[in-house]
């Protein structure tokens, strides 16, 4: 008896277990694996974004997708920077926008989206991470039509691996900017400022360190290598 | 076979009368135990093959669904679990100013999208919506909410194509941020096609009126502007919105009244087991931080008068007897039966608002009182006055006879209320209208400018002044033609976010909203008949119960309004907003 309920439940369990293992396959190959080999650490993947993400009502979009592992306890707090922006440290001018996070007791999975759109003839910037979002304005005269001649940097790309952090680290998400310095009003070039835009994720614990660094402390924290 | 493979060993017998050593007991059942032929061997063997592969696929499988289900969310994927429903799941957003779904209904569905902009609230779908039918098969639904100097757009694409807009003024709500909820997963999830499904339900909430940068959510029962998208049979016609609201989990602390406007409460916390908790409506304190659960910044209490006490006019001496203690509120006049216990689970139901649902009544039944009296307070609202809530006293059959039954206002003071509106005595005959008399010319002989130490005495309340019916201008409720006499006290604070509340001050005496009114409205009655109602009022220089002085100097602390039994026509009390000077 105990053999032939074990043959039945058998079959059923190779049926189902081969069923979701081809599903997972599809989704693996459509989205990428995250792989969290240390759940203490941030660990990330870069997602592509299918066609239909971009809705109607948005007049054209860029899009940046990642499955970002968040450790128990890390809370995580982004912050975002447009207008003249440092190339390797959170520092900058204009726009900004933070959002702080209460940490949560298990670690958590969330899809972080960031998005450029161009909505009534004006490009925004948006982040969204877990349904909590944000939104920051560009500059009028900062032209998005095409990416082609701007420097963009992201922690993984896609179809790379999955990437993780030490969570005293905070992740510049994107850096999207201007290739030469920002020039001044009278023709002189700002000292080390471009015109872009940066979006970074940190632990709750790290706020004041990072805050620091983002007024020109070098010594509280250091740009993530790539 | 044993465990060591001899099978050679003669098997020892024993009969049961041999005493054998215990060890040689033990060593032969545990051979004993352990025995099994080759056949059940390889039957254990085909058992573990069989169920160790289950084993590990029950483990793994958990861990694939989590790792799909993660996956999926990030894809754009609709999995139809069940084509005889309504398949639908929410799609990741890039700018939360879009919210989008995925859907599947069979070819058989009978369904409409319907959007609606005005009359949102959390337990009703508005009745006030523009639809369009759902294609069957798989579509995307878009809802787009922005707002530009034009004003406020809700734009909702079906696929690629607009299929319902609304298009709103600025001056359509003065908002400053929005909630938002849906019953619609974000994983794909099958509904019911004959019940309406809420794809997005959104409130404005709206810029605080004294304080700049603050918003404030409207009530959650209350209506608001934004947006509610859903999914509906087309067959099914929304429920009207209630008028009146009563507790349906039986927490008395929702309070039990007007949905959107005045209600009463009651709180079984001991220092306010003596009170019938005033809920003005959200519009009559718009400002004041209502997060205290629950919200009753104005009370009123109950005292009953026997046949052989003081009359009305004498009866500060009557102070010492306590207020009658509410015990319960229900939907009948008939005495409940259980004296001496206070519960919190009150029996109102829809058979306290009647068939055309204009008027609601429920009745407060209080413990008896040390004097033998036991009142009963019918408890009135009307649909067309959501800032009144009206009050006639009873007796129970069990009372001692009552004379008369005084309703005193409490905790009046954070309202800062230091005007009274009367008619001047020296009018010409006829003449009805009102002048707001500063509360200082009822105590000619207090200097209300004079700074004021606490002392037992300074802090104590003025005593009670009467106001002449005479001088109360009257007036008739809307839907009556019966003129009343009508008591409203007014503030001459435009602003409370600008005074200096001492330190130390509780913040429950402070006000935060618009100036508002008091207004009784009474029956107009014969003045030289013993059933003239009176009127009376008390200020004090300091919150009471504290040694704290109210910034500004006296306000009113009480209105004590004196009914004699018995009644017949209600006393309505009144909260509103002070109307702005355009709206007189």
């Amino acid at each position: 008896m105990l053999l032939l309920v074990g043959i039945g439940l058998l079959i059923h369990s190779n049926l189902e277990l081969s069923t979701l293992r081809r599903i997972h396959a599809d989704l693996r190959d459509e989205i990428g694996l995250l792989e969290v080999e240390d759940p203490t650490q941030v660990t990330m993947v870069a997602v592509p974004t299918p066609n239909d993400v971009v809705p109607p009502g948005v007049e054209q979009a860029h899009v940046w997708r990642y499955r970002i592992h968040f450790p128990a306890n890390y809370g995580a707090s982004f912050s975002t920077q447009g207008g003249l922006v440092a190339a390797n440290s959170p520092q900058g001018r204009g726009g900004s926008s933070s959002s702080w996070g209460n940490p949560n007791k298990t670690p958590e999975e969330l899809l972080t989206t960031i998005a450029l759109v161009k909505s009534d003839g004006k490009w925004i910037c948006c982040r969204d991470t877990g349904g909590s979002s944000s939104t920051i304005s560009l500059p009028d005269d900062f032209d998005l039509e095409s990416l082609d001649d701007l420097v963009i940097e992201t922690p993984v790309a896609l179809g790379d691996k999955s990437r993780s952090f030490e969570t005293d680290e905070a992740i510049c998400l994107i850096r999207l900017r201007e290739k030469n310095l920002a020039k001044k009003r009278n023709g002189e070039t700002e000292n080390d400022l471009y015109r872009g835009f940066h979006l970074y994720v940190y632990g709750d614990k790290h706020r004041a360190a990072f805050d620091a660094w983002a007024r020109g402390d070098t010594t509280s924290m250091q740009e993530t290598t790539p | 076979m044993s465990d060591d493979g001899d099978t050679s060993e003669p098997k020892q017998t024993v009969s049961s009368n041999d005493p054998l050593p215990k060890a040689a007991v033990s060593s032969r059942s545990q051979s004993k135990r352990i025995q099994f032929g080759l056949l059940e061997l390889l039957l254990l063997m085909t058992v573990v093959a069989v169920w160790l592969p289950v084993y590990l696929a029950n483990r793994e499988i958990p861990v694939l669904e989590a790792e799909i289900e993660s996956m999926r969310f990030a894809t754009t994927q609709l999995v139809v679990a069940d084509d005889q429903q309504l398949n639908v799941r929410s799609l990741p957003s890039i700018w939360h100013s879009i919210d989008s779904w995925k859907y599947s209904a069979p070819a058989e569905a009978d369904l409409e999208l319907r959007l609606a902009t005005e009359s949102i609230n959390p337990t009703t779908l508005p009745s006030n919506y523009r639809a369009t039918a759902l294609p069957t098969g798989e579509h995307s639904i878009h809802l787009k909410t922005t707002n530009d100097s034009e004003g406020y757009h809700s734009i909702v694409f079906l696929d690629d194509e607009v299929i319902l807009q609304y298009h709103h003024p600025k001056s359509w709500t003065d908002s400053s941020g929005s909630s938002s909820s849906s019953d619609a997963s974000d994983q794909s999830s099958a509904y019911p096609l004959d019940q309406p499904l809420k794809l997005k339900l959104q409130r404005h909430s709206i810029s605080h009126p004294l304080k700049q940068y603050n918003s404030l959510q409207i009530p959650e029962d209350y209506d608001s502007k934004g947006n509610c998208l859903w999914i509906s049979p087309t067959s099914v016609v929304p429920d009207r919105a209630p008028v009146f609201h009563f507790p349906l989990n039986d927490n008395a602390n929702e309070g039990i009244g007007h949905r959107q406007g005045i209600k009463v409460v009651v709180s079984n916390q001991t220092e306010l087991r003596d009170v019938i908790g005033i809920s003005p409506s959200f519009g009559a304190t718009l400002g004041d931080n209502r997060f205290t659960h629950p919200y009753f910044p104005l009370g009123v209490s109950i005292r009953p008068i026997l046949d052989e006490q003081p009359q009305p006019q004498a009866l500060d001496k009557s102070e010492a007897a306590p207020f009658a203690v509410p015990q319960s509120l229900n939907d009948t006049l008939e005495p409940i039966r259980r004296d001496g216990v206070r519960f919190k689970n009150e029996q109102v139901t829809e058979a306290s608002i009647n068939d055309d649902d204009t008027r609601m009544r429920v009745f407060a039944h209080y413990q008896p009182c040390a004097s033998g009296a036991k009142p009963i307070i019918e408890i009135l609202f009307d649909a067309s006055h959501p800032n009144r809530v009206g009050f006639l006293p009873h007796a129970s059959p069990d009372s001692l006879p009552m004379k008369a039954c005084q309703f005193v206002t409490r905790f009046d003071s954070q309202f800062l209320w230091r005007e009274i509106e009367m008619v001047d005595n020296a009018s010409p005959e006829g003449s009805n209208q009102p002048h707001r008399r500063p509360l200082a010319s009822l105590y000619p002989k207090i200097d209300f400018a004079k700074p004021i130490a606490p002392t037992p005495d300074s802090v104590a309340p003025f005593p009670w002044r009467k106001i002449a019916k005479s001088r109360l201008p009257l007036a008739t409720m809307h839907d009556s033609a019966a003129e009343m006499n009508r008591l409203t006290l007014t503030t001459d604070v435009p602003d409370v976010t600008s005074l200096v509340y001492p330190w130390g001050l509780h913040r429950k005496w402070r006000y935060e909203g618009i100036p508002n009114l008091q207004t009784w409205w009474l029956p107009k009655t014969d003045p030289n008949s013993d059933q003239e109602i009176s009127v009376e009022v008390r200020g004090g220089s300091f919150f009471p119960t504290t040694q704290h002085l109210v910034p500004g100097g006296p306000v009113v602390q009480n209105v004590r309004i004196t009914v004699p039994m018995p009644a017949t026509d209600p006393v309505w009390l009144e909260i509103s907003a002070e109307p702005k000077p355009d709206d007189e």
